[in-house]
């Protein structure tokens, strides 16, 4: 079976047009700078541009794309981007699958009926004082604060359950799931938004979201206190 | 003529721009309701917060609702996060999102999971059997918002600890640095490290003493009203008040700046007067974060890091004992 029946998982493949006036080298030109950022890797050759990207900073544009071919066909730019993170994304529902199987497996393991059973007795003598019998401080009178309540069955305030369970794992599944659809559509619609606006030439050429500030006039300003 | 020898640095020890004291610091950008938000927002938040916990009745605070408060709260954070950002080169990005909700399930699910019987409540069961603790019930019945504050400062105090132990001693801070390794801060950052760390800095006694469960929740609201804007990209005219008591994303900016003079600061959570107390707080804030100059660590090395190292460093260590110990060969001359 070939690969390229589920690379869309990963794969951000799209075109658009461009100046037909534009020659292949005049087209690259325009992208050029979004390459042109740490940790990048890129080769011009003739009608291709590809690019690698080693563990980019969060403030580069691109930095959801590990590799990526882009290729000027006469009035078109052809591009066929690679996200490892949309990969890891789409796995990771599997991976808390096993993860949360793993949990509820060692806390039966840990946990067997009898020792369950020796800790709920432990349990009961520990609770030596209950919040119920403790006189109300006068100032807690004062500011209306509720009168501790006995405890009913049910859940106690102030004690999360926290044993391992596959609810747990099930909610990570949904939400990874709901990320990776998103960063498909949002992160595809993002890099042809940013290619479109270069090649339209109305963006002020950046190579990260925003450059940091380098104000050293800033850094040397008085210390006040400290 | 006088011969000085010159010490250079160590590499890790980056020198990098940072804003000094309170007086430089950004503010809010916008109208007059942005403004007015943003400036009474974090006082009016942990008063909202603490009369919640205080008069809310009891099916009101129970943990299942508790724990969509916090959802709620974070949802909320990661909003303000897009409309008041503290610096546009720290906004939030799809592939930053997933990573750091993938460190908040690995705490949830894996942390949690393996290190459960050695954890803080484990610690603290333990101490509740074998110390007669019912000496110490006079506490329960001071007033419930002292409680509340001995409770998270108590907790604070020893997390302070924890936390200077592992910027200053190596084999904790292998633990500790793949946290320092953030080129930007948001609301989730927080979880991001090894699980090792994840573990150590959970680690509290707070909880030591016997208490009634509203102080314990009242002590939370603490710590979701104050250190949540830890690793926070939401620019606030925080009032000079606050950050005289409490933690602040401006302080806790610079524990993560490239400057290495400035990260061995601020290693309190929630009570920035810690700091104060021990003559390591530092006033200001910084943008430019990350160990190694900026370098961003992945999440695969993240998970090994903290044993890679330390595997690396022994054998530096068996090597240079053996190369030590091994008898003398003497080297004939040509």
């Amino acid at each position: 079976m070939k690969l390229s029946v589920f690379d869309w998982i990963w794969c951000i493949k799209g075109k658009l047009s461009i100046e037909p006036t534009q020659s292949s080298s005049e087209a690259f030109v325009k992208i050029e700078s979004l390459f042109q950022t740490s940790n990048t890797n890129y080769k011009v050759d003739g009608e291709t541009l590809t690019f690698t990207k080693n563990n980019p900073l969060p403030q580069d544009k691109m930095s959801v794309f590990d590799s990526g071919v882009l290729r000027v066909s006469g009035t078109m730019l052809h591009y066929d981007l690679k996200s490892r993170a949309l990969l890891a994304c789409f796995i990771a529902p599997l991976f808390f699958f096993a993860l949360g199987h793993a949990g509820v497996a060692m806390d039966q393991w840990r946990n067997p009926p009898e020792v369950v059973k020796v800790k709920a007795e432990a349990a009961k003598k520990r609770s030596l004082i209950k919040p119920e019998d403790v006189p109300m401080n006068p100032v807690d009178k004062a500011l209306g604060a509720p009168v501790p309540e006995k405890k009913k069955d049910g859940e106690e305030i102030g004690k999360r359950n926290r044993k391992p369970s596959m609810k747990t794992a099930y909610t990570y599944m949904g939400i990874f799931f709901a990320l990776w659809i998103a960063g498909r559509i949002l992160e595809h619609k993002l890099v042809h938004n940013l290619f479109r606006k270069r090649f339209a030439g109305n963006v002020a050429v950046k190579t990260s979201r925003s450059a940091p500030a380098t104000d050293l006039n800033r850094s040397i300003a008085p210390q006040t206190t400290g | 003529m006088s011969e000085y020898a010159v010490t250079e640095k160590p590499a890790y020890m980056v020198s990098a721009p940072i804003t000094r004291g309170l007086d430089n610091l950004g503010r809010v950008e916008g109208g007059p309701v942005k403004q007015f938000i943003f400036t009474y927002f974090q006082p009016a938040f942990l008063l909202l917060v603490i009369s919640y916990f205080y008069y809310a009745p009891a099916e009101w605070i129970k943990p299942s609702v508790t724990l969509w408060i916090g959802y709620g709260v974070k949802v909320m954070m990661l909003s303000m996060e897009w409309i008041s950002p503290r610096y546009k080169s720290w906004q939030h990005t799809w592939k930053e999102l997933a990573c750091d909700t993938f460190y908040v399930a690995m705490g949830a699910m894996f942390v949690r999971v393996v290190f459960g019987p050695i954890n803080s409540e484990a610690i603290i069961t333990w101490f509740q059997d074998t110390f007669d603790l019912a000496k110490i019930a006079w506490f329960m019945t001071l007033p419930l918002l002292l409680q509340a504050v001995l409770i998270s400062f108590i907790g604070d105090y020893f997390q302070y600890w924890m936390h200077r132990g592992m910027h200053n001693w190596h084999p904790l801070w292998l633990t500790h640095a793949p946290h320092h390794y953030v080129t930007q801060l948001n609301v989730q950052k927080g979880s991001i490290g090894n699980p090792i760390e994840i573990f150590l800095i959970g680690l509290g006694i707070g909880g030591l003493f016997d208490f009634l469960p509203r102080a314990a929740l009242l002590a939370g609201a603490f710590g979701m009203a104050v250190s949540s804007y830890q690793h926070c990209n939401i620019r606030f005219n925080t009032p000079k008040w606050w950050f005289k008591i409490f933690n602040s994303t401006e302080h806790h900016s610079l524990h993560h700046a490239q400057d290495y003079e400035a990260t061995r600061s601020n290693y309190a959570g929630t009570w920035i007067f810690i700091d104060r107390m021990h003559g390591t707080c530092l006033d200001g804030e910084a943008e430019l974060l990350g160990q190694e100059g900026g370098r961003r660590m992945s999440i695969w090395e993240t998970m090994h890091f903290t044993f890679s190292e330390s595997y690396k460093l022994l054998k530096q260590k068996w090597a240079a004992r053996s190369e030590f110990s091994r008898p003398f060969t003497a080297t004939p001359a040509e």
